[in-house]
C-alpha cells in the first residue's frame, strides 16, 4: 500500500475524493480534480497552477526526479495520459490523448483525441495534433472563445461537483 | 473452445482461414453447370443428359419427363431442339415447372467455389420472385437528397443549382474535412437581444484541427445564411468565372445543333440510358451534316499563372505542411491551390438515400423513408429477415481423413414455423465426406418475447421431436460429420430447401387487402379467417467454409 500522499491544496481549488493521488502534490487555486483521476508523483512532485481541469480516468505521472510543473488553465480530458516533463498554459489533452515521457508542451497546444506525441520532443506553442494519422499543424486565430468556455466550465464544475462529491483538503 | 482451436492456425502458416457461411445468388453462379442452365441453345445441349443424371440422384423430377422427351423424335439428331421442347413441355404443369426450377437451382451452385456468394447480411430476398437477390442483380434509385449535417431535405429541382452542396450553413474544414462550427468573437452574442453587433464578429472554426477562418481573413456579419455570403466571393474567383465562360461558349454550340440545351449538365444529375443514347447519336449525325470544326476558337479571359512560378515555390518547400495535400486540392476543384493560405471552407456535399429494385420483376426491395430525419425503411426485404440464418455453432479442428463434428444452427426470422431440408452438393472439389444427421427438420417461429429470454427454451413436449442436436427458441441446431478429403480449406456446398407458410396474395389478391384481412380475422363477427396460407418452398445454395484442414495431428 502506498503511503499517504502529501497534498497541498489551495482553499479555492476542488480536489475530489475517490481518486488516486500519490506522492507530493501541490494544487493551485481554481484547479479541479475530478473523482477517479490519477495523479502519481512517484518521482518528483507535481505542481498544478490555477484553473486546470483533470477529468475522470485522466492520468498524470511524474517519474523523473524533478518536479513536474503544470501551468494554468490546462484541460486533461477523460482518459488522457500525461507523462511529459513540462506543460505550459491553456493546453488541451483531448479524450485518450497521450503525452509521452520526456515531452515538453508549450502554450495553447491541443493533443487531439487518441493522438499522441513522440518521446522527448518539444512542441512549440499552438501545436495541434489531430486525425487518425496524428497530423500536426500550428494554428493561428483567436482563442478568446475557448478561454470563455473554459472559465464557464470551471464555474459550473465548482458549483456542481461539491454537491455530489466529498472534497479533499491539505494533509 | 473447439472453435478457438480451429480458428488459430499453427504459427508461420500465413493468414488464418476463417470459417464462413455464404449464400449463393443465382445471378452470378459460376461453373459450367450454371452457364448451361442460364445461357441459350448452344450450351443447353447438355441439359437432357444432366437431367437424367439427376434422376439417379433422386432429385424430385417427375418420371413423366422421360415420356415427354420421347415425343420429339429428333432428340438424338438435334439435342438442342429437344432441350428447347423439353422446356416448353415443362411449362404445361406447375409441378414440372417447380421441379425444373429446382433442377436449375441445383445445377447452378453445385460446387464449392465461393465466388458470387455473399454473407446473408449483404443479400436481399425478393418475395415476388422468391429468389435471393445480390447487389449485382438489384439496382439503385435515388430517393432524396439531403445534407448530412443539418439534415435538410433538398428538393431535387434545386440540387443542380446548389452544385450538390448544402446551401445553408454547413461547411467542411479545408484542412481536415471535418464539420466547421460557427462561433462568435463575443461569446455573449445572441444572449442579449439589442446588443450592438460588431462587424465581422462571426467566424468558422474547426474543433478537430483548430483551423479558424480568421486565418484567411474570413469573417461574417451574421451567423446564418453563410453559404449565400460566401457564394458572392466564390463566384468572383477567376477560375469559376472562366468555367462559366467556357460553358456559355459551348452551350451556344449545342443550341446551334438542335440539341436540347442543358442536356450535358442534366446528365450529371440523372444518367438515363435513353438520353445518353440520343446524345451520342444526335451529335454524331450532326457531325455528318455539319463539320465539327465550326466551333469558334475559345479565348480564355484569364491567363493562367505561369507554371514556373508554382515550381519555384514548390521547390523551396522544406516542410510538407507548407503545401496542400492531394485530398485538400481535390476538395477545392475550381483552383486546386498549392498554398494552404488559399484553401477555403467548402460547403458540405449532399448525400442521397437510395431505394433498391429487383432487376427481374421490378419490385422494390428496399425503400427508405422520404425524410432525412427518419431512419426507418418503408420496404425492407432483406434476406436476413426472411431466410433462415445459418451460423456455425460448434466446430472441431479439421484433420484429413478424420471425422470431425460441426454444429450448424438455423435461426428462423419469420413469424411462421418453417421446415428446412438439407442436401450436400457432391459437386465440390475435393469432395469431402459429409454426413448430415438430420437432413429435414423444423424451426420454430420467431417471437419478440424470446429476445429477452436468458438461456435456451425447449419446444412444447407434445410436439414431434426430430433427431436434432439442439432446439432453442427460434433456432434448431443440427450436427454434421465431415471427413476432409484433402488438406486445405474445407468448403462444402449445401442445398437448403426452405418451406414456410406465406399469405397467398401476390397476383391473386391485391396486396392492399392484407392489412384488412388481418383485422377481419381478429374480430369475432367473422370467425372464418379469410387468409389463405400456402406453402412456399425456396431452394438456394450455401457455401460453408470450416477453416483449414490439417494433414495430420500436430
Amino acid at each position: 500500500m502506498m503511503s499517504r500522499p502529501k497534498l497541498t491544496i489551495s482553499t479555492r481549488a476542488l480536489v475530489c475524493q475517490d481518486n488516486d493521488l500519490r506522492g507530493e502534490i501541490y494544487v493551485g487555486a481554481g484547479t479541479v480534480l475530478h473523482p477517479q483521476c490519477r495523479v502519481w508523483a512517484t518521482g518528483g512532485s507535481i505542481m498544478f497552477g490555477s484553473g486546470n481541469i483533470v477529468e475522470e480516468n485522466a492520468v498524470i505521472i511524474n517519474r523523473g526526479p524533478e518536479a513536474l510543473i503544470i501551468g494554468d488553465n490546462n484541460v486533461f480530458e477523460v482518459g488522457s495520459v500525461m507523462e511529459g516533463m513540462k506543460i505550459g498554459n491553456r493546453n488541451t489533452l483531448e479524450v485518450k490523448a497521450h503525452v509521452k515521457p520526456g515531452t515538453w508542451l508549450g502554450d495553447e497546444c491541443v493533443i487531439g483525441t487518441v493522438c499522441s506525441t513522440n518521446e522527448n520532443e518539444v512542441l512549440p506553442d499552438r501545436t495541434v495534433i489531430y486525425g487518425t494519422r496524428g497530423e500536426r499543424r500550428i494554428y493561428t486565430g483567436s482563442r478568446v472563445n475557448q478561454a470563455t468556455v473554459h472559465t464557464r466550465h470551471l464555474e459550473y464544475l465548482m458549483l456542481m461537483l461539491p454537491k455530489f462529491n466529498h472534497a479533499r483538503t491539505s494533509s | 473452445m473447439a472453435t478457438m482451436l480451429a480458428l488459430n492456425a499453427p504459427p508461420g502458416q500465413g493468414p488464418v482461414i476463417q470459417p464462413f457461411v455464404h449464400y449463393r445468388c443465382l445471378c452470378s453462379s459460376p461453373g459450367p453447370s450454371a452457364t448451361a442452365s442460364r445461357t441459350p441453345s448452344t450450351t443447353r445441349t447438355a441439359t437432357p443428359t444432366r437431367t437424367t443424371n439427376k434422376d439417379d440422384k433422386d432429385m424430385d423430377i417427375d418420371p413423366t419427363t422421360t415420356p415427354t422427351t420421347d415425343i420429339t423424335p429428333l432428340q438424338d439428331l438435334v439435342p438442342a431442339a429437344a432441350a428447347l421442347t423439353l422446356h416448353q413441355h415443362h411449362h404445361h404443369s406447375l409441378e414440372h415447372e417447380q421441379s425444373k426450377a429446382h433442377a436449375e437451382v441445383y445445377d447452378s451452385g453445385n460446387n464449392s467455389n465461393p465466388h458470387g456468394s455473399h454473407s446473408l447480411s449483404r443479400l436481399y430476398f425478393c418475395d415476388s420472385c422468391d429468389e435471393i437477390r445480390c447487389p449485382k442483380c438489384t439496382q439503385d434509385e435515388i430517393v432524396c437528397y439531403y445534407c448530412p449535417n443539418c439534415l435538410f431535405d433538398v428538393p431535387t429541382a434545386s440540387v443542380k443549382s446548389d452544385k450538390h452542396k448544402c446551401s445553408r450553413n454547413c461547411f467542411e474544414c479545408p484542412i481536415c474535412q471535418s464539420t466547421l462550427s460557427v462561433v462568435s468573437e463575443d461569446p455573449d452574442a445572441g444572449m442579449f437581444a439589442g446588443g450592438q453587433a460588431i462587424p465581422g464578429q462571426y467566424h468558422l472554426t474547426c474543433n478537430m484541427c483548430q483551423w479558424n477562418s480568421q486565418e484567411i481573413g474570413m469573417t461574417f456579419e451574421k451567423p446564418t445564411g453563410l453559404a449565400v455570403q460566401l457564394q458572392k466571393t466564390e463566384d468572383a474567383l477567376p477560375d469559376v468565372k472562366e468555367f462559366d465562360r467556357l460553358k456559355d461558349h459551348l452551350e451556344k454550340y449545342f443550341r446551334v445543333h438542335n440539341l436540347k440545351p442543358g442536356l450535358p449538365s442534366s446528365l450529371l444529375t440523372s444518367i438515363q440510358p435513353g438520353s445518353l443514347h440520343s446524345l451520342r447519336y444526335g451529335s454524331s449525325s450532326s457531325h455528318k451534316t455539319q463539320p465539327s470544326d465550326d466551333i469558334s476558337p475559345y479565348t480564355p479571359a484569364v491567363q493562367v499563372m505561369e507554371d514556373t512560378e508554382n515550381l519555384e515555390k514548390l521547390m523551396s518547400i522544406t516542410n510538407l505542411s507548407e503545401t496542400t495535400t492531394m485530398k485538400q486540392r481535390l476538395r477545392q476543384l475550381q483552383n486546386q491551390t498549392y498554398s494552404t493560405q488559399r484553401l477555403h471552407p467548402q460547403r458540405i456535399h449532399l448525400r442521397i438515400k437510395k431505394s433498391r429494385r429487383c432487376r427481374s420483376c421490378r419490385h422494390i426491395l428496399v425503400k427508405p423513408e422520404q425524410k432525412a430525419q427518419a431512419t426507418g425503411f418503408k420496404i425492407n426485404l432483406i434476406a436476413l429477415s426472411q431466410l433462415p440464418n445459418i451460423t456455425i455453432a460448434g466446430l472441431q479442428p479439421m484433420i484429413v481423413q478424420t471425422v470431425s463434428r460441426v454444429i450448424l444452427r438455423f435461426t428462423n426470422p419469420r413469424h411462421e414455423e418453417a421446415r428446412v431440408s438439407l442436401r450436400y452438393g457432391d459437386g465440390a472439389i475435393p469432395n469431402h465426406g459429409v454426413v448430415i444427421h438430420s437432413p429435414s427438420f423444423t424451426v420454430s417461429p420467431f417471437n419478440e418475447v424470446w429476445e429477452y429470454e436468458v438461456g435456451t427454451m425447449v419446444t412444447a413436449p407434445g410436439s414431434v421431436q426430430e433427431d436434432v442436436y439442439e432446439r432453442t427458441a427460434n433456432s434448431t441446431s443440427i450436427a454434421l460429420d465431415i471427413t476432409p478429403a484433402a488438406a486445405g480449406e474445407v468448403k462444402i456446398p449445401l442445398l437448403v430447401t426452405f418451406t414456410f407458410k406465406a399469405h397467398k396474395l401476390q397476383s391473386d389478391t391485391e396486396p392492399s387487402a392484407l392489412p384488412t384481412q388481418l383485422v377481419v380475422s381478429g374480430s369475432k363477427d367473422h370467425p372464418a379467417p379469410e387468409i389463405e396460407l400456402i406453402d412456399k418452398t425456396v431452394a438456394f445454395w450455401t457455401v460453408i467454409g470450416f477453416g483449414e484442414a490439417l494433414p495430420t495431428f500436430s
